[in-house]
């Protein structure tokens, strides 16, 4: 037997409108949201973590090591890794894992020296591209589409050969040409914001150019400039370690994984362990940094999420 | 109380795009809104409504014509104590509401925009208590104020994007198509606030839109732009009872009708062909292209728009 429904049995359901836009979510920044999206990232972090390590590595090492990285002893020439030597010895007997960790040094070194001279150039030179537009930006455009077309290494090529051979030089080299993807990437980004509705809505409200370009155009550029940062580190070390292969990179004594890879080539055949350390070293630091660079991307690129 | 606010005269706009092409995006547009009024725009996509709306504001400077707000000419030189002015009394809601708020800045921040700008605060205490007050009057609360803009739904960034036009305490307001992101129910939600805050504050609006039922529903008076022309201007029931214009006249008969009967017993017109391009473009009726009761008269020129009855405008060769 079915029960009879009644009027009486209903309740009319009352929506609470202050209900109604309560949100649940605890409250996040963006950057706070990236942040989280990283941490997920197993392989980011590891690499993150690794990174670290070899710096901090890079850092001590040469300093607590009993040998100096340029300390030759002519009695140990070539020797096998032992306890004495961790990594070895090379032609001319200086200590190879001091050397390896030292080289590291001098290579991230330019890796970040080089990515910060990018960072610096690029950053203003896209922003002001983009921000003058007009005539200013098809000039300045005009110029960054010569520089891309000279093949680069040739003019990085050209400065090793005419100034002193050191790290300053091999930045500066680097730095000639090494800025443009940064400013191609910040003023794509700058000229896609400031079409952008909220941009219009600064003007409206009186809001004053520079003001407009602090608050509104730069925070919304940073996570670009980061991640291009991220990449731009690990190529500055292996163009480096090219050159320096090449022979035309620093100068012995002084070591960076790419002069130890090139010395290591020359002693193959008779001490294979010279190339293998500092080239496990450099890919690891290569591989580690793009792993970092792309997770940097997944979790902040705002295509990710509106 | 019926004195105008807003006074646009033959006021167009032109995008120059290449050496000799020139896309004439509002070309000889003329109208008037009064205190307190909605004047609704409506016209399909590209016709020039935003582009309109934009320099209205400010946004753009305009090609031709002139722009008075209650004594500013908006488009010529001004005073910084003008232009200061302007930006208080002149704001605008902008149609998407992912772009519209700037995603790395808090809610308070977004609204406090312009009180900031224009020193409205005496103290941060009173600036919250401003924009806690503004969130409260679009149906948001206090607990919002400290999120970020991708914490909230559509319809929700929408009203702090009414929330920040409202800061500045404006009486006249461009609503650039506020509410075609949203979906329907929340459209309806959108609007009703509009009405709301117009009564409460007293403010005039320019609401574009390109669903007539709608813009009926919120305007006084309903403008229709074609390919950058105002075609017709009329009180919303005179144009929704007599629409004179062909290019109305079809347009409202796409509206669905509620009753069954009434929608089976009724024609369609539609339209042949397409929009011609806005680039260099002919000097002829801008319809021409579309229109079903074309004939010699209409290569002429384009018609002027003409008073056929008070209160009722149209530009068509055939009506005049
Ligand atoms: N900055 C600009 N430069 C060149 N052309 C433009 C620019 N802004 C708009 N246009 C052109 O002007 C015409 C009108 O555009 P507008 O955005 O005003 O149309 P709309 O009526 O608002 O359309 P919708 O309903 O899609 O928003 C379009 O053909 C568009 O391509
Ligand atoms: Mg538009």
């Amino acid at each position: 037997m079915q029960e009879k429904i009644t009027q009486d049995m209903f309740v009319p359901v009352r929506s609470d409108a202050h209900k109604q836009e309560y949100i649940a979510r605890k409250h996040h920044s963006a950057f706070h949201d990236g942040w989280i999206r990283l941490r997920k990232n197993k392989a980011a972090v590891v690499c993150a973590v690794l990174i670290v390590v070899i710096t901090v590595m890079s850092i001590i090492v040469p300093y607590t090591s009993p040998y100096a990285y340029y300390e030759t002893d002519y009695k140990h020439k070539m020797n096998a890794p032992s306890s004495e030597h961790i990594f070895g010895t090379d032609l001319f007997g200086r200590d190879q894992w001091t050397r390896v960790w030292y080289g590291t040094r001098i290579s991230l070194l330019i890796g970040l020296a080089a990515a910060l001279i990018n960072l610096v150039i690029g950053v203003f030179y896209g922003a002001i591209s983009a921000i003058a537009g007009g005539k200013v930006d098809a000039v300045m455009q005009r110029i960054i589409e010569v520089l891309v077309g000279i093949p680069s290494l040739i003019i990085v090529i050209l400065f090793m050969m005419v100034l002193p051979p050191g790290v300053g030089t091999i930045v500066a080299a680097m730095a000639v040409t090494g800025w443009v993807n940064m400013a191609r990437l910040v003023r794509a980004q700058i000229l896609k914001l400031k079409n952008q509705e909220f941009v219009l809505a600064a003007q409206l409200l009186g809001t004053s150019r520079w003001k407009t370009i602090l608050r509104h155009l730069i925070p919304n550029t940073i996570s670009v400039i980061v991640i291009q940062v991220m990449f731009a580190i690990p190529s500055a070390i292996f163009t480096e370690a090219f050159l320096s292969f090449i022979g035309v990179g620093l100068a012995e004594p002084k070591a960076s994984l790419g002069v130890l890879i090139n010395n290591g080539y020359k002693a193959l055949r008779s001490a294979p362990f010279l190339l293998i350390y500092p080239a496990i070293a450099i890919v690891l630091i290569m591989v580690c940094f793009s792993i970092v660079g792309d997770g940097l991307r997944d979790a902040f690129d705002p295509r990710m999420k509106r | 109380m019926a004195e105008e606010i807003l006074k646009v005269e033959n006021l167009a706009r032109h995008f120059t795009l290449g050496k000799k092409q020139v896309l004439k995006a509002v070309d000889g547009v003329s109208f008037s809104i009064k205190r307190g009024e909605t004047l609704g725009l409506v016209g399909e996509s590209g016709c020039g409504k935003s582009t309109l709306g934009r320099t209205v504001i400010g946004l753009y400077p305009p090609t031709a014509g002139k722009i008075t707000f209650d004594g500013i000419d908006v488009g010529g030189k001004k005073t910084s104590a003008q232009r200061d002015e302007l930006s208080r009394r002149m704001q605008m809601i902008f149609q998407d509401p992912y772009t519209s708020l700037n995603p790395r800045m808090k809610v308070l921040d977004i609204i406090a925009e312009g009180i900031d700008n224009h020193h409205l605060a005496a103290n941060r205490a009173e600036r919250t208590r401003m924009v806690v007050e503004l969130l409260r009057s679009v149906g948001l609360d206090e607990e919002h104020a400290n999120r970020y803009p991708h914490e909230f739904s559509g319809g929700q960034r929408q009203r702090v994007g009414i929330a920040r036009a409202l800061s500045v305490n404006p009486d006249f307001i461009i609503a650039d198509e506020p509410i075609s992101a949203l979906d329907v129910s929340i459209q309806a939600q959108v609007v009703n606030l509009l009405k709301s805050l117009q009564k409460k504050r007293n403010l005039t609006y320019l609401f574009i839109a390109h669903d007539l039922s709608m813009v009926k529903y919120i305007s006084d008076r309903i403008g229709v732009m074609y390919l950058g022309n105002l075609v017709e201007l009329a009180d919303s029931d005179e144009l929704f009872a007599h629409p004179l214009h062909p290019y109305t006249q079809a347009l409202l008969s796409a509206i669905p009708l509620p009753d069954p009967r009434a929608e089976r017993g009724r024609s369609r017109i539609v339209l042949e062909g397409s929009v011609s391009s806005p680039i260099n473009l002919p000097d002829c009726c801008r319809f021409c292209s579309r229109c079903q009761s074309k004939g010699k008269e209409c290569e002429k020129g384009i018609p002027p728009l003409v008073e056929v009855r008070p209160g009722h405008f149209v530009a068509c060769c055939h009506v005049v």
